[in-house]
């Protein structure tokens, strides 16, 4: 039964129920015959081979710079700054709590 | 500008701003995507650094220190937030409509994208392309991807955060992957491609 349904999943694969298999692959791991049903789907899909792909890729990507954007220090443009006004109220704030305590 | 050495560390909250506030707020915009909540949450950095100080060993920077406790901050925030069951979402399903025909084939399939794609990785323009998809995701995508993707939570811890469960917790990074996926090959690798 069990060979049957994933015979069955192997056959039966949408493109759209492979870029779920890819995101499953990335969260929790596939099991076999998920993992069978996928492998052969890019195997004849290109585009799905090249979402799964894209979507590996931005995941690595996102990863290295979490890890890395707090070494960066003058990165970013002055969006992503805090104002003057908004470091002086930083501070009030923080020196008005510390002396509540 | 030169920066003091590290060592110079003491308690002195203005310093700290000084020297990592810029960091600290651009660590919290990224994932919170507002710019007051970003704002408290340094502020709450700060705070919680002064109370800690005797905690603070100097065994790691001053640096890696406060964003550490940012990070604690913001996974609070999400905490925080009033639970969110729902993994309807309507920009999903107005993409997916879009992408997929019926019986679940691409309408819309992915592009290629260039072959040097790696070298992104140290473009800022790229990530201010990836910071605005980022920021045009509802929250229940978006704070589900900035937690496992960008926190690198478990996704057992995740679902206590959010107060949902694992499968609700993947639906929505899967949607999310295919609306950052999408908007980044619009705004950032097709319009890359087209100037070359």
């Amino acid at each position: 039964m069990a060979i049957f349904s994933a015979v069955r999943l192997v056959l039966t694969l949408s493109c759209e129920e492979s870029t779920r298999l890819v995101s499953t692959s990335c969260d929790r791991g596939l099991d076999p015959a998920e993992s069978w049903a996928l492998r052969l789907h890019v195997l004849v899909c290109r585009s799905c081979r090249r979402f799964r792909r894209q979507i590996l890729f931005l995941r690595k990507a996102v990863r290295i710079r979490s890890r890395t954007v707090s070494v960066n220090d003058d990165f970013g443009d002055n969006a992503t700054k805090l104002s003057a006004e908004a470091r002086q109220r930083i501070l009030q704030s923080v020196i008005r709590k510390e002396n509540d305590e | 500008m030169e920066k003091p050495p590290e060592e110079l560390t003491a308690l002195d909250p203005g310093a700290w701003l000084h020297r990592h506030g810029d960091v600290l707020f651009r660590y919290a915009l990224q994932r919170v995507r507002d710019r007051d909540i970003a704002e408290v949450l340094v502020q709450e950095t700060l705070l919680s650094a002064l109370r800690g100080f005797a905690e603070f060993e100097g065994r790691s920077s001053e640096r890696t220190w406060l964003v550490a406790i940012l990070r604690r901050k913001i996974v609070d925030h999400f905490r925080d937030k009033p639970v969110v069951e729902t993994q309807a979402s309507a920009e999903y399903d107005c993409f997916a409509a879009d992408a997929f025909r019926s019986h679940g084939r691409w309408r819309h399939a992915p592009s290629p994208w260039p072959r040097d794609a790696e070298t992104i990785l140290e473009k800022e323009e790229f990530w201010r392309a990836f910071d605005a998809c980022f920021a045009g995701l509802s929250s229940p995508l978006a704070d589900a991807f900035c937690l496992c993707e960008m926190e690198e939570l478990a996704t057992v811890d995740v679902c206590k955060v959010l107060g949902v469960s694992a499968s609700n917790v993947w639906t929505r990074l899967h949607r999310a992957r295919h609306l950052l996926r999408r908007c980044l090959e619009q705004t950032w690798f097709l319009k890359v491609d087209g100037e070359s």
